[in-house]
C-alpha cells in the first residue's frame, strides 16, 4: 500500500473515531457539568423567603436575639418542608430592627452573641453588634438581612451568601 | 516546536513503548482482506462503549434508593441538561444491542462460523448476549417506575419458579423474600459493577482468542491485507455511523419514564419486545406445566445454541446446518407467533383501560415532581397530590353538612355549589330559607327579599356580595354601577339586622345571628367562618356549625379554604322564584 493511501485511510480512521467519540462524549460531559445548573425544584424553595420572626415589642431593646429559620428546603429533585434553612440575629433598637445571619462568612460555623460581640467558636473570629469583622479570620462582616415591621410583627428575609470570599454573593 | 513535540514524543515512547505496543496490536493479518461484513463487530463494540460513557454520566445523578431513585431519574431526564437526551441515548441503545447482538450471533451461525476449531469464539459470543441480556433486566427496574418493577417482578417470579435453587437464588438477587431497598441497591450493583466487569472480562478474552485464531480466510481468497487501516477505517466508520445515528435517535426519542413504582397498584406489566415471547409462554404453560415455559423450553434452546458447533460438527454443508439450525428457526417463528398472540391480549378492553390508567398517572406523576419530590418518596408525592387533598379534605370536614356536587349531597347546611358568586348570592337574597341554603338550619328566619328590594335591588346587592369576596377589587368581571346601587342598599335596608358598616342593630350582641357580609365570600371571612362560626360577627349564639379551630392543621386550613373560595367558580343552587307564600 502506497504511503499517501495509507496516510489517508489513517486520517479516516482517526477522524470517524474522534467524531464518534465526540457525539457522544458531549451529551455526557454536558450533563454532567450542566446538572449543577438544571432547574426543577431546585436547592431553595423557602416561598417568598421571609420569616415571621414575633412581634416587635416582645423583642429585647439593645440586645440581639437569635431565632431559627425554618422552611422547605428544595436539594435536586426534592423539597424537604420544615426544615432548619439556618438562624439569624435581631436586634431591635428601640422601634428599628436589624437582622444578620447568623452563619459565620468564613465556612460556616453558626456564631452565637457573648460579651457584647458576636462570637464563631470555629475559627475565633469576632464581630461588633453591627456585625463588622474586629478580630479573626472572616473575610468579611456578619451578612446584613433584610427585616420589616408589618403591624407590629416583625419579618426578615433569609438568604444565603457565598462563604470565604469577601464580596457577598447570594447562593439559591 | 515540531521538534521539540517530537523528542518528548520519543522520550515518551523510549520509557514506555505504548506506541509499539499499539501498532503490533492493529497490525493483524487479514487474509481475504477487509470487508464491510466485518464491521458488525465494531459496531456492537460502539454500542457498548456508548452505554459505558452514557450509564458513567448518569450515575453522577441518579441515586439507587427506593425513595430517590424515581426521583432523581426525574430530575435526571426533565431538569438536567442534556440529561434527557443521555438518558434516551442510554435506552435506545441497549435496544440496538440487543437486535444487533442477536444478527451478530444469527450471521455467524448461518455462515457457519462457529465450526471447529472457532467453538470457544462462538461459546463466548453467546456468553456475551446472555450478559446483555442480564443489563436488561437489571437496568430496567433502576428508573423504579410502574413498568420496569413490574416487569422485572414478572422476570424475577420466572426465576423463583425454578425447581429447587428457586427461591434461595430469588432471595439472593431480591436481598429477601420481596421487593425493597436491597433489591434496587443489589439490581444497580449488578448493572453498573458486576455485569461491566464480566463484559469487560468476556470481550477481552475474546478478543484474545480472536488473536490467536486469526481472521478466517474465505474460500478462495488470495489477496491479503493488515488490519490498520485498511479494515480499521471501515470500522471507524461505521462505528461512528452508528454514534451519530443513535444520539440522534436518543435525543428524539428519549426513554420513557413511568409513573412511580407502586406495590399496591393494579398495574398492566408488559415486556421489553425482546422478552415478549418469553413472557406469553408463561400464559401458554400454566399451574403445574408452568416449568415448561420458564425452565425447559428456555434452557433448552439456549443449550441448543451454546453446543451449536458440536451438533453441527466439523462440515458445512447445506444439510447438516439446515440440521443444526432447524430448531432455532422454528423456534424463532414460535417467539413471532407469541409476541402476536401477547399483542392481541394487550388489545383487550380491561388491558387498555388499565393501561389509560397507568398513562394518566404517569402524566399526573411528572407533573407534581416539577414541585419537587418530598423526602420520603415519590408515593407520599403521589398520596399527596394537591389537586386530590383538597376534596379529600372537603370530604372530611366540611362534607357531613354542606353539599357539593360530586363530594356531598349532605342537607344539614347550605350547599357550597358557587358559593361567593352573584348566582349564589341571589338564590339567597331570593329565598334563604330554600332546604339547599338555611332552610335545614336553627336560623331559618331570614325573609326572601325579593317583594322588598325587587329584581333589580336583589341583583345589584348580589352583584356586590359577589364583588366581596374577589381577590382583585378591580376586578373587570363586575359591573362597578350596580356594586355601588347594591352597596347602597345593603347599608340602608339591610343592617337594621346584619351587622357591619351602617348597622343599626339594637339586639344585643350575644343575641346576633345575622352576619357582617362587608367582606362575604372573601378568603378571610371563610377561613372566620371555619374556625369560629359563633364569632359575633358571624352566626352568633344560635350557630350550629362546629368550631375548626385548633381540629386543622395550618396547611390544611388553607387548603380547604382555597378549595371552598374556588366554589364560586361553580353554578350556584337553582333559586330563582320566591317561596311561596304560605297563605297563597
Amino acid at each position: 500500500m502506497d504511503e499517501g493511501r495509507r496516510r489517508a485511510l489513517t486520517v479516516i480512521a482517526c477522524g470517524a473515531g474522534a467524531a464518534g467519540a465526540g457525539a457522544v462524549a458531549v451529551p455526557a460531559a454536558g450533563m454532567v457539568i450542566g446538572a449543577a445548573e438544571a432547574g426543577g425544584p431546585g436547592r431553595a424553595a423557602t416561598g417568598d423567603g421571609w420569616t415571621a420572626l414575633g412581634r416587635l415589642d416582645e423583642l429585647p431593646d439593645g440586645t440581639p436575639v437569635q431565632r431559627p429559620i425554618v422552611g422547605s428546603e428544595g436539594d435536586a429533585w426534592t423539597v424537604a418542608p420544615q426544615r432548619r434553612l439556618g438562624a439569624v440575629f435581631v436586634l431591635r433598637e428601640g422601634a428599628s430592627v436589624r437582622g444578620w445571619s447568623s452563619i459565620c462568612p468564613h465556612v460556616g460555623c453558626l456564631v452565637e452573641w457573648s460579651d457584647a460581640r458576636y462570637v464563631c467558636r470555629c475559627h475565633d473570629s469576632a464581630f461588633a453588634r453591627d456585625g463588622a469583622v474586629t478580630s479573626g479570620i472572616s473575610p468579611r462582616g456578619l451578612d446584613p438581612l433584610e427585616t420589616r415591621v408589618v403591624d407590629g410583627v416583625v419579618s426578615i428575609r433569609f438568604v444565603r451568601y457565598r462563604l470565604g470570599v469577601a464580596q457577598r454573593e447570594a447562593i439559591g | 516546536m515540531p521538534s521539540l513535540l517530537k523528542r518528548l514524543a520519543d522520550a515518551l515512547e523510549a520509557r514506555t513503548g505504548l506506541a509499539a505496543l499499539l501498532a503490533r496490536a492493529l497490525d493483524v493479518r487479514l487474509p481475504g482482506g477487509p470487508r464491510w461484513r466485518y464491521t458488525l463487530g465494531a459496531a456492537v463494540v460502539a454500542m457498548i462503549l456508548i452505554e459505558a460513557v452514557t450509564g458513567v454520566a448518569m450515575m453522577t445523578v441518579y441515586s439507587p434508593g427506593v425513595n430517590t431513585a424515581w426521583g432523581s431519574t426525574w430530575f435526571l431526564d426533565r431538569a438536567v441538561p442534556w440529561g434527557h437526551i443521555v438518558r434516551g441515548v442510554h435506552h435506545v441503545t441497549s435496544h440496538a444491542l440487543v437486535a444487533s447482538l442477536g444478527l451478530y450471533v444469527g450471521a455467524h451461525a448461518l455462515a457457519g462460523a462457529h465450526r471447529r476449531p472457532r467453538e470457544a469464539l462462538w461459546l463466548l459470543g453467546v456468553g456475551v448476549g446472555g450478559l446483555i441480556l442480564a443489563f436488561c433486566i437489571t437496568g430496567f427496574p433502576l428508573a423504579w417506575d410502574q413498568r420496569g418493577y413490574w416487569s422485572s417482578r414478572v422476570e424475577t417470579g420466572i426465576l423463583g419458579s425454578m425447581p429447587v435453587v428457586g427461591r434461595a437464588l430469588q432471595r439472593v438477587v431480591l436481598g429477601g423474600d420481596d421487593y425493597g431497598s436491597l433489591t434496587l441497591t443489589r439490581f444497580f450493583t449488578l448493572h453498573v459493577a458486576v455485569l461491566p466487569l464480566a463484559l469487560a472480562a468476556l470481550l477481552g478474552v475474546r478478543l484474545a482468542v480472536l488473536r490467536h485464531q486469526g481472521y478466517d480466510a474465505p474460500e478462495g481468497a488470495a489477496r491479503e491485507d493488515r488490519y490498520f487501516p485498511s479494515q480499521a477505517w471501515r470500522d471507524a466508520l461505521v462505528a461512528m455511523l452508528v454514534a451519530v445515528a443513535l444520539v440522534g435517535l436518543g435525543r428524539r426519542l428519549g426513554a420513557p419514564l413511568d409513573a412511580p413504582a407502586d406495590p399496591t397498584s393494579q398495574y398492566p406489566a408488559r415486556p421489553e419486545w425482546y422478552f415478549e415471547p418469553l413472557s406469553q409462554l408463561l400464559h401458554v404453560f400454566q399451574g403445574p406445566r408452568q416449568l415448561i415455559g420458564t425452565v425447559v423450553i428456555p434452557g433448552m434452546l439456549s443449550a441448543w445454541l451454546a453446543l451449536l458447533p458440536w451438533i453441527q460438527g466439523r462440515t458445512n454443508s447445506p444439510a447438516r446446518k439446515a440440521l443444526a439450525l432447524l430448531p432455532l428457526a422454528l423456534a424463532g417463528l414460535g417467539a413471532v407467533r407469541l409476541s402476536r398472540d401477547l399483542h392481541r391480549a394487550q388489545a383487550r378492553r380491561p388491558f387498555v383501560q388499565a393501561l389509560r390508567v397507568g398513562e394518566r398517572e404517569r402524566v399526573r406523576a411528572l407533573d407534581l415532581a416539577r414541585r419537587g419530590v418530598p423526602p420520603d418518596g415519590p408515593l407520599q408525592m403521589m398520596r399527596h397530590d394537591p389537586n386530590l387533598r383538597p376534596p379529600a379534605l372537603y370530604k372530611q370536614y366540611c362534607g357531613g353538612c354542606h353539599a357539593v356536587q360530586g363530594l356531598s349531597a349532605a342537607r344539614r347546611a347550605p350547599r357550597l355549589d358557587g358559593f361567593g358568586s352573584r348566582g349564589w348570592a341571589r338564590a339567597f337574597t331570593v329565598w334563604p330559607n330554600h332546604p339547599e341554603l338555611m332552610g335545614t338550619t336553627d336560623i331559618s328566619d331570614m325573609p326572601g327579599q325579593s317583594r322588598r328590594l325587587g329584581d333589580e335591588g336583589v341583583a345589584a346587592v348580589a352583584e356586590w356580595l359577589h364583588s366581596r369576596g374577589l381577590d382583585d377589587a378591580a376586578d373587570a368581571s363586575v359591573n362597578a354601577a350596580l356594586v355601588a346601587r347594591g352597596e347602597e342598599i345593603y347599608r340602608q335596608r339591610c343592617t337594621r339586622c346584619h351587622r357591619g358598616e351602617g348597622d343599626t342593630t339594637e339586639t344585643p350582641l350575644a343575641d346576633r345571628d345575622a352576619p357582617d357580609l362587608d367582606e362575604w365570600g372573601s378568603r378571610e371571612w371563610i377561613r372566620a367562618q371555619i374556625l369560629r362560626p359563633d364569632w359575633h360577627h358571624l352566626y352568633g349564639a344560635r350557630n350550629q356549625m362546629p368550631r375548626f379551630r385548633g381540629r386543622l392543621q395550618q396547611d390544611d386550613l388553607s387548603t380547604l379554604v382555597d378549595f371552598v373560595w374556588a366554589l364560586r367558580h361553580r353554578a350556584a343552587p337553582a333559586v330563582r322564584r320566591p317561596p311561596p307564600r304560605p297563605d297563597a
